[in-house]
């Protein structure tokens, strides 16, 4: 009985050893099942994201090609808007020129019919007087005719200044005297240094008034208006416009008065 | 420039002709006055968009065109710009208490004149 019992209690022990190994290897065998679908489940998220990757890649290519395009555009448009930007300055400072030489002409074409727009003496010098002051832009300024016998020079107009102590200018004195006598127009250094009088301090221009190359008269041009920053290439054609037409046009009215003066005289009984 | 009225009023003629070259364009009306009162008058029979007034002017004075022009209803609105001859600044400012709306000094730029006026005219 005690021997049986023994044989049984090995048996169960055995059995039980069994079952346990049993149980184990099942449960090595679950774990490995569960292993190789996690390794799967890794392998086919690796695959997932290789594939993403050469998505992203191939993406990233494009669009570095896409950015190398803008790039490209970019550069095109920026080198069109810089030839339309030269074009516009070129063409805006054509516009400029073009308005400058208007603005010139009309200023030359005001003077001159205005200057011959009368036969009266003193709007004759009152037009001599609006030019230098409206278009030139001086306030201070002396309109002499030469005497009769060609000594000096007699101040019939003037603007801004002492008449009295303009009144004459003996022909050769000063720079008044000296360009009536040449002929020459006296422009702020243009390489004439003549001497100066005191009353010609704030002489800037003189103009000798020419007619038919004979000198007639003179116009002298003192201080500028402040805003005036200088002469500029238009003055020096009023200049000249002036040297031709002033003279000419008191020439006329003189002529003019003298007639009109005999005409009248002639009626008087 | 669309067809506007402009009066211009200066003594001086070869400003008056200057002003009228510079501005005149079809359609445009450009009328002169060569003093104050006839300013005054072309303002009220013709109310045009603008006034270039010149500030020497023989029988009434710029100030006084100015207040004459703004007590009118008619002429209240319109704007005037100052044709000044000399660069100081105090007649630049001088303009503007009696009712100028701007300025330009002489000897007039024909580029600033003009770009004045499209200005105040809305062109």
């Amino acid at each position: 009985m005690a021997i049986k019992k023994e044989g049984e209690g090995q048996g169960s022990y055995v059995f039980k050893v069994r079952e346990d190994t049993r149980r184990y290897v099942q449960d090595l065998l679950n774990e490995n099942e569960k292993l190789r679908r996690l390794v799967a489940s890794l392998e086919s998220d690796k695959s997932r994201v290789l594939g993403e990757k050469l998505t992203l890649q191939e993406k990233m290519l494009s669009l570095r090609e896409e950015l190398d395009r803008i790039y490209h555009e970019q550069s095109d448009l920026r080198r069109q808007l810089a030839e339309v930007e030269a074009a516009n300055q070129h063409f805006s400072h054509q516009y400029f020129s073009v308005e400058q030489q208007n603005n010139n002409l009309a200023n030359l074409y005001v003077a001159s019919y205005q200057i011959h727009s009368t036969l009266d003496r003193g709007e004759v010098l009152s037009t001599i007087q609006e030019i230098v002051v409206n278009l030139i832009g001086s306030e201070e300024l002396a309109i002499y005719e030469m005497d009769d016998d060609g000594a000096d020079l007699r101040l019939v107009g003037s603007f801004g200044i002492d008449p009295v102590a303009y009144a004459t200018v003996p022909l050769g004195s000063g720079i008044i005297g000296k360009t009536a006598m040449s002929g020459e127009i006296y422009l702020p250094g243009k390489g004439m240094d003549l001497a100066r009088t005191p009353r010609e301090a704030n002489l800037t221009v003189c103009v000798p008034l020419k007619l038919s190359g004979r000198v007639f008269g003179s116009l002298a041009l003192f201080r500028l208006l402040p805003q005036k920053n200088g002469l500029e290439a238009i003055d020096y054609e009023l200049f000249d416009l002036l040297a031709a037409h002033a003279a000419t046009a008191l020439y006329l009215s003189k002529l003019h008065g003298e007639k009109v003066g005999v005409g009248r005289a002639s009626l008087t009984p | 420039m669309s067809a506007k009225k402009i009066l211009l009023v200066d003594d001086a003629g070869t400003m008056l002709l200057l002003e009228q070259m510079v501005l005149h364009s079809p359609g445009s009306q450009i009328l002169m006055a060569k003093d104050g009162e006839a300013g005054v008058r072309a303002a009220l029979s013709h109310r045009p968009d603008l006034i270039l007034l010149g500030t020497d002017l023989p029988r009434m004075d710029a100030s006084e065109v100015c207040r004459q022009l703004r007590a009118h209803e008619t002429t209240r609105e319109i704007p005037v710009v100052l044709l000044i001859p000399r660069g100081e600044d105090e007649n630049v400012e001088e303009g503007f208490p009696f009712g100028a709306n701007g300025s330009i000094i002489k000897p007039i730029d024909h580029i600033e004149l003009l770009s004045k006026v499209r200005n105040f005219l809305g062109d």
